[in-house]
């Protein structure tokens, strides 16, 4: 962290790929254990 | 059968549209944060599991003790439904962890207090489901996964002290104060959201749980007919 604030403004860039998977493994479990739901209520 | 829309569902609706504006804010709306970037918009997704998680896991605890003080199975069926869904939560909360891990501490995985005790939590969770389903005597099943629950719960006051008795690489919990208006506003939404979804869940899955114990049950015997 030293390093980072040494050599540059320290704040982390881009990374939208980790932004893009955390969001998309959320509804991934969300929409799998709803359908999980509803295949074991029918 | 009723043709009509049980509440769960309704409030499961207006969970999921608030998801869709809730992650939309979250993705494009809300300002970066100061030291992550764009990487802290993973908070918007990761707080609330984090803390529902926990949250189900005592909602399961007490239902767990009201079982064990009152008998009623309406209460086993809660601990049922809030077990499962506190799993699912607490394994995506790992993941969803592991994903922000990697590009701020630049690893998927370290034996941080945090993490640690969040995988015990899981795992202990897992061993109640594991219980309830290798006993078949409905009260059996019901007595000893409470006591299992309530032994399991104790995972959750140390998961949530562990960032503050050991202090160490994942951080303390944020104060409100200390969230600028904007990201505010954009979390507070996403957590209401959260919490419908997850409302619809255990209520869906109460439901589920009651038609199971309902069709277990052993047939009544045929009344007596009076001459």
């Amino acid at each position: 962290m030293i390093l980072l604030a040494v050599s540059g403004t320290g704040v982390i860039e881009g990374g939208w790929e980790y932004i893009w998977a955390a969001y998309l493994a959320t509804w991934i479990f969300f929409g799998g254990y709803a359908i999980s739901l509803f295949m074991r209520s029918s | 059968m009723s043709r009509r829309i049980k509440w769960e569902h309704i409030v499961g609706l207006l969970g999921v549209l608030g998801m869709i504006g809730g992650h939309y804010a979250g993705l494009f709306v809300a300002p970066p944060e100061r030291m992550m970037g764009d990487v802290g918009r993973i908070f918007y997704v990761h707080v609330p599991v984090a803390i529902l998680s926990m949250l189900m896991f005592s909602v399961s605890g007490l239902a767990a003790l009201g079982y064990l003080m009152t008998s009623r199975m309406s209460l086993d069926w809660l601990v049922e439904s809030t077990v499962e869904v506190g799993v699912m939560l607490s394994t995506l909360l790992l993941i969803l962890g592991s994903v922000w891990a990697r590009p701020t501490w630049g690893v998927w995985w370290t034996w941080d207090p945090r993490l640690i005790t969040a995988t015990v939590l899981l795992l202990t969770f897992v061993g109640v489901m594991l219980l309830r389903s290798a006993t078949t005597n409905p009260e059996k099943r019901a007595t000893w996964s409470s006591v299992a629950t309530l032994f399991a719960w104790v995972n959750v006051p140390i998961t949530y002290k562990s960032v503050q008795w050991w202090r160490s690489l994942h951080q303390i919990q944020t104060p409100q104060d200390a969230i600028s208006d904007p990201m505010r506003i954009v979390y507070h939404e996403n957590m209401i959201a959260m919490i419908l979804v997850l409302v619809w869940f255990v209520a869906w899955r109460w439901r589920i749980a009651k038609s199971a114990a309902l069709a277990e049950a052993p047939e009544p015997l045929p009344e007596a007919v009076n001459p």
